[in-house]
């Protein structure tokens, strides 16, 4: 996914291509069939066509509107409005579909190793058909939707899964198939391909994409509907006008009351509206997430809790410890060396992870150096969330989830310190996977 | 018949599920809010209104200035 996002930020706003697309929509856009769906630019579209007969009426000779010049700018700053709203919309859209481009694009780039009778030969995988036999080796990417044929291997399959532990497929039997786009760990296999190209399960999820009708979100029927009752006020404001003009011997040009019509009415919001809808998701398809409308991504910023059964396809599905935070005053390397010793005995993901991180950071008092004798290991338990080493019956160090350690620690008569709740209190999500080290002396 | 309208959001609101407050509220008991309507308000009715006055009592008004 790097190289897609890579690939989406380098594309330019005003990309020569895109523009030229975008102004072709612009105009094709300006079709009743696509403007009475924004009733604010449509009544705007009513009085561009007014002024255009207008204009029209001036040169067939009529006197009273004022001169044909005035008419004709009016006409032209109206259609350019117009083309303007419209540019603005199929700018973000057209950019949305280059993103799926794009994506389409890096899969297609993906290489792929075909085995033919005179040797492997890499071509791309856009260029595989169905029944060709490719080759695929530990580290390798899988080039398209197939069957194993010869092998056996382990692949990480999360990326279109979900799993976060790699599964072994293996000639013959049920468990023969793989999907593109997916990972060999181990090993190297021989794949038949079993779709047509544009068929894959990738495919799919690309025309997923790209297929995304637009529906209006729930605040932009809303505020639809607030400008459209704007318009209508305002289509009364200027029609009373009328009268009153008439009665003050005031005479008022056609282009006069057009002109501040579209002065009152909110052109620029309603013009702009599904550009602003269009735009959000872009930016949420810049952050690798792919949402099929505008009211997702509505939807999407009022979310408060994110549940995932999916870990392997968003993390790597491992709580892993990043930082050690001594309590004041206490020794860091101290404390790190009491962190290890308690996780020695953790089978658990935090546990090595603890270890590993100790070992990187370098710290100089590695238990490994320090002999201990009549060490009793304790283990990671899930009831007690706690694991830990005693030392001869003297020291007991114990690490584990911050209220269990908290627990332990008060039950024992110490302090617990304050500091410490408050480094925890510093990562509020992740409160339950901080783990506490402590170190009890008796 | 004005109050068709009213009646009708009323309908409306009261079909509407409740939501907690939240962060993502908008929070309607701000000087922010208050002054936002009120300009909303003061606009609307300004840009209704003055087109028509301009033709009658505001020309009036500046022509008995003018002699």
């Amino acid at each position: 996914m790097s190289s897609v996002r890579k690939e989406v930020q380098a594309m330019k706003l005003f990309d020569k291509k895109l523009v030229s697309e975008a102004l072709k929509q612009s105009v094709v856009k300006l079709h009743p069939k696509f403007m009475v769906k924004n009733p604010v630019m449509f009544t705007v579209e009513i009085g561009t066509l007014v002024m255009l007969f207008v204009c029209i009426w001036i040169l067939a000779g009529e006197q009273s509107q004022g001169s044909f010049t005035y008419n004709l700018i009016i006409f032209l700053v109206l259609l350019l409005t117009l083309l303007f709203a419209n540019f603005a919309e199929a700018v973000a859209e057209a950019r949305g579909k280059a993103q799926a481009e794009s994506l389409r694009k890096t899969r297609e780039e993906t290489p792929a190793k075909l085995f033919q009778s005179g040797g492997i030969k890499i071509i791309s995988s856009a260029q595989l058909k169905k029944g060709d036999v490719f080759v695929c080796e530990a580290g390798g990417i899988i080039a398209l939707d197939g069957e194993i044929i010869e092998g056996i291997a382990t692949i990480d399959e999360s990326a279109i899964t979900g799993e976060s532990a790699p599964v072994i497929r293996e000639a013959g039997g049920d468990k023969s198939s793989v999907t593109g786009g997916t990972k060999v760990l181990s090993d190297k296999i021989k794949v038949q391909v079993t779709v047509e190209p544009g068929e894959s399960f990738l495919d799919k999820m690309i025309s997923l994409v790209e297929g995304a009708s637009r529906q209006k979100t729930p605040n932009e029927i809303a505020l639809t509907i607030l400008l459209a009752a704007f318009t209508l006020v305002f289509i009364i404001v200027c029609v009373t006008l009328k009268p009153f003009a008439d009665y003050a011997n005031t005479p008022i040009t056609i282009a006069a009351y057009i002109s501040l019509f579209v002065c009152l009415i909110p052109t620029t919001i309603g013009g702009l509206l599904s550009a602003i809808g269009i735009a959000g998701m872009d930016r949420a398809l810049r952050a690798n997430v792919i949402t099929k409308s505008g009211k997702a991504v509505e939807t999407a910023g009022d979310i408060d809790v994110l549940l995932l059964d999916k870990t392997g396809t968003i993390t790597i599905g491992n709580r892993k410890a990043t930082h050690f935070f001594p309590v004041a005053g206490y020794d860091s390397d101290k404390f790190i060396a009491n962190c290890v010793l308690s996780s020695l005995s953790d089978e658990t993901p935090e546990g090595k992870s603890i270890v590993e991180l100790a070992k990187q950071s370098g710290s100089k008092s590695h238990p490994a150096d320090t002999l201990i004798k009549d060490a009793r290991f304790i283990k990671f338990a899930a009831e007690t969330r706690t694991s830990g080493v005693d030392i001869a019956n003297v020291i007991r160090i114990r690490k584990g989830a911050f209220d269990a350690i908290k627990n332990i620690s008060q039950k024992a008569g110490f302090v617990f310190p304050d500091e410490t709740e408050k480094n925890v209190k510093k990562f509020p999500v992740m409160e339950e996977h901080l783990w506490w080290c402590l170190k009890t002396i008796r | 018949m004005p109050i068709i309208g009213p009646v009708a959001i009323a309908g409306i609101l009261a079909r509407k599920k409740y939501i907690p407050e939240s962060a993502g509220t908008l929070r309607t008991d701000t000087a922010t809010f208050g002054f936002m309507t009120y300009a909303v308000i003061m606009i609307l009715a300004a840009l209704a209104f003055f087109p028509a006055l301009a033709l009658g009592p505001l020309a009036e008004f500046f022509r008995y200035i003018i002699n």
